[in-house]
């Protein structure tokens, strides 16, 4: 049974990139459009992975991993970070990160590699399930 | 007749009778030039001499028989008249008296009376003695007058010596009481005079210093010689020695004084500068008796004077070391201070200017005429002031210097007696401006050219996931998927020929076609459009129309690209709020104020924009939307309105959001 890998990106574009490389190297992709939509599908669907944008319109990826992290089940779901070009969002994203509050297992930055992408998440799941 | 004396008057009464008597008689009347007469007791003349009746002026014969008393006057006449007994016993008087004489004159004389016993008679001899009387008078009177003549020189002589003691006392009341330091040695070298003002300024008082040889203890810490005694003693060397480093010289004011100036730090509680002179004392003969010093006390100068130095050098560095050049003229019009500043916007050395030259020689005759007027008029600041007037000066090979031009005109009372101008050179400061907008400009270009790359790389970065969607889909057979993949391409290559027209029309490559359009459907065109942009940033998008417009002259690709670029930045910039907030709303305005055709205005409630982003908001290239913008946005709006003889206005407030007016005019 494939892994199921949630997509978080407000680009339509992405979404349909990312999918596509996706289902290619055996993986389920599930899509949302913004942060809410991604913790309804988590709720729901239970991912092994989350690829998160950052800067999205009605819930910000910072937004909504604040809300996984909250969540006693969904915190241990890893998340790779999918960030435009660091600094310019508005949103300090190593501010962020030193907080220690949220380790990402990987960041990606657009535009996106398909091979490191690959290469990064099964990184991430290989890790999650030795630690499992 | 023999025997008988010259000059004798012998008187014969019975010849030959009278022999023997006659004979006595002659001898009796032998008395040299006396007067000599014989009387009787009786008082009776019984014989006289011819010396005798001469000298009273009788013919000799006729004081024959006459009594003698007769011919005296006040007393000698009372005792010759009643006492002639009395000289018998007495022998002989010897008086001094006067006679009568014939014309009852009286004749000064001295009178000798002797009574001769064997003859029974007495002898008168009579000596005129009016010129020894004239002679006492004259001795007498002259004594007198010696008197006198002594007793008034001894007053004067008395007086003189007052007035030398009063002088005496004046002059040394002048000295004690001078407000000049002062004190005078005598030539053993002892203090006689040490003044009030002495006093003061060593602290020593007169008492305790006249007398001795003290001189050189309010000045120094042990006994020497000081200026005044060395100026008695005229050693130069000496002088030269003890005064090493005192400024000794000769006074070039009184002769063979000697001047020194030193500090002395002993002097006062803070030491005190003094400058001395020291000057001989010589009498009549030219022989030093002494020597008087006085002193000025100079601490108050020269520390004025230090301080005067001081600020002028600091004036004067200020002058000269001041980054404007500054100009100022005299009384006469000439130019007088002229600093290094000014002699690098003119080119003139300092020699060349200062005394020679005045304003005309570095104005043109039509800026002359101008900064005359500016200075007497208020356009630049009250009269006798101009304050930064843009205008220009000659420089030294006459070619025009835009500077910026601040003086003032200086007034004694109502007199101007100078002026002084402050020039700041434009050229270098155009220079830098350039050379600041320039590297603006460059870095704005390098921004530009990082945003465009960004900005290709993402379009890049869709083409390729697009193209990798086509080729997926196709080797799964799965045509649905390629088509969408095919249109994500076809997204990609759109914006790439956005950003191409964007920068051709920034770059002045199209010109405005106009046709005839309604606003309103315009903006209805795009808020169609833009509706699902601003639904997935959470912004709601409204528009209002408030005016008829009826139909206006515009470019419909132009004016159409302007409100999208307006309600995308106005989308963009609340976006933020959107997300975090949930409100946020962008509204678009139509309406058609005095003057104009038509203004769209695009309202977003968003941050709003700090100053300094107002400031390069027209900026090329500028953005704050990172690789999203390409900062080319607004100035390619603007310049396509401009181009419609429009205008781009806005207002933005901190916190509560902005406004942009898009203003057309009618025709």
């Amino acid at each position: 049974m494939p892994k199921k890998i949630l997509i978080v990106d407000d680009d339509p574009d992405v979404r349909l990139f990312l999918s596509t490389l996706l289902k290619d190297n055996g993986f389920e992709p599930l899509e949302a459009a913004n942060g809410i939509e991604g913790l309804e599908l988590a709720e729901l669907q239970g991912p092994c992975l989350i690829l998160l944008d950052l800067m999205m319109p009605r819930k910000s990826g910072i937004a909504m991993l604040s809300d996984l992290n909250n969540s006693e089940r969904l915190r241990r779901i890893p998340v790779i970070m999918v960030t435009g070009v660091t600094g310019e969002t508005g949103i300090d994203l190593n501010a962020f990160l030193a907080r220690g509050a949220f380790v990402p297992a990987g960041i990606i930055e657009k535009p996106i590699d398909p091979d490191l992408l690959i290469s990064t998440v099964k990184k991430a799941l290989e890790g999650r399930s030795g630690n499992a | 007749m023999a025997g008988i004396p010259e000059g004798s008057c012998l008187v014969l009464h019975d010849e030959g009778a009278m022999t023997d008597r006659l004979i006595t008689e002659s001898r009796l009347l032998e008395s040299g030039r006396d007067g000599v007469a014989l009387f009787d007791i009786g008082g009776s003349i019984s014989a006289c001499n011819l010396a005798f009746a001469y000298l009273l002026g009788y013919e000799h014969n006729l004081l024959q028989k006459r009594p003698v008393h007769s011919l005296f006057r006040s007393h000698a006449r009372a005792v010759l008249r009643t006492h002639l007994q009395d000289l018998v016993i007495l022998g002989f008087i010897t008086l001094e008296t006067e006679i009568v004489g014939k014309r009852s004159e009286p004749i000064p004389v001295e009178a000798t009376i002797a009574w001769i016993p064997g003859e029974q008679l007495f002898k008168i001899a009579i000596r005129d003695i009016t010129v020894k009387k004239r002679l006492d008078e004259y001795r007498r009177t002259y004594a007198e007058r010696l008197a006198i003549e002594v007793a008034e020189r001894t007053a004067q002589l008395t007086e003189a010596q007052k007035e030398l003691q009063r002088q005496k006392t004046t002059a040394e009341g002048i000295i004690y009481g001078s407000p000049i330091p002062m004190f005078v040695i005598d030539k053993d070298h002892r203090i006689t005079h040490w003044n009030r003002a002495s006093e003061r300024l060593t602290g020593f008082s007169a008492r305790e210093m006249i007398g001795t040889k003290r001189q050189w203890e309010p000045f120094f810490p042990s006994p020497r010689k000081v200026l005044a005694d060395l100026v008695m003693e005229n050693t130069p060397e000496e002088a030269e020695r003890l005064y090493a480093g005192m400024n000794l010289r000769k006074s070039q004011v009184v002769q063979d004084a000697l001047e020194a100036e030193h500090f002395f730090p002993h002097l006062g509680p803070n030491g005190t500068h003094l400058f001395a002179t020291a000057s001989p004392i010589e009498d009549e003969a030219g022989i030093i008796q002494g020597a008087i010093v006085t002193y000025q006390d100079f601490t108050e100068r020269t520390a004025l004077m230090a301080e005067l130095k001081w600020r002028e050098a600091y004036l004067n560095n200020l002058i000269q070391n001041s980054i404007d050049g500054i100009i100022a003229t005299d009384s006469e019009g000439l130019i007088a201070i002229y600093n290094r500043s000014a002699e690098e916007i003119l080119g003139y050395t300092p020699e060349e200017i200062t005394g020679r030259m005045r304003y005309q020689d570095i104005l043109s005759e039509e800026t002359a005429l101008a900064i005359r007027d500016a200075f007497y008029g208020d356009t630049y600041g009250p009269p006798g002031k101009i304050l930064n007037m843009i205008t220009s000066l000659l420089g030294k090979k006459r070619e025009p210097i835009p500077v910026r031009f601040t003086g003032t005109i200086i007034f004694d009372g109502e007199k101007e007696i100078g002026s002084v101008v402050f020039i700041q050179d434009l050229r270098e400061l155009q220079r830098l401006q350039r050379e600041k907008d320039q590297a603006e400009r460059m870095a704005a270009i390098g921004k530009t050219v990082a945003s465009v790359a960004h900005y290709i790389k993402n379009v890049l970065s869709g083409l390729k996931g697009g193209a990798y969607v086509v080729r997926s889909a196709i080797a799964k057979g799965d045509l649905d998927l390629t088509l969408k993949g095919w249109e994500m391409v076809e997204r990609n290559l759109d914006q790439i020929g956005q950003i191409t027209a964007d920068m051709l029309i920034y770059a002045g490559e199209r010109s405005p076609v106009r046709e005839h359009l309604d606003p309103i459907e315009l903006v209805s065109e795009v808020v169609e459009l833009m509706r699902e942009r601003a639904r997935l940033a959470g912004v709601e998008l409204v528009s209002e129309f408030r005016e008829e417009t009826g139909k206006v002259a515009m470019d419909r690709t132009a004016i159409y690209r302007s409100l999208l670029n307006l309600v995308a930045n106005a989308i963009d910039a609340c976006t933020l709020k959107g997300m975090t907030e949930g409100e946020a709303k962008v509204v678009i305005i139509v309406d058609r104020p005095d003057g104009w055709a038509v203004r769209f205005q695009v309202f977003d409630s968003g941050a709003g924009m700090d100053q300094e982003t107002q400031q390069k908001l027209f900026t090329d290239f500028f953005t704050t939307k990172g690789y999203a913008g390409t900062g080319l946005g607004l100035p390619v709006t603007r310049k396509m309105v401009e181009d419609h003889g429009g205008k781009l206005l806005f207002h933005s407030e901190p916190g509560r959001g902005t406004t942009f007016s898009l203003l057309l005019p009618r025709n």
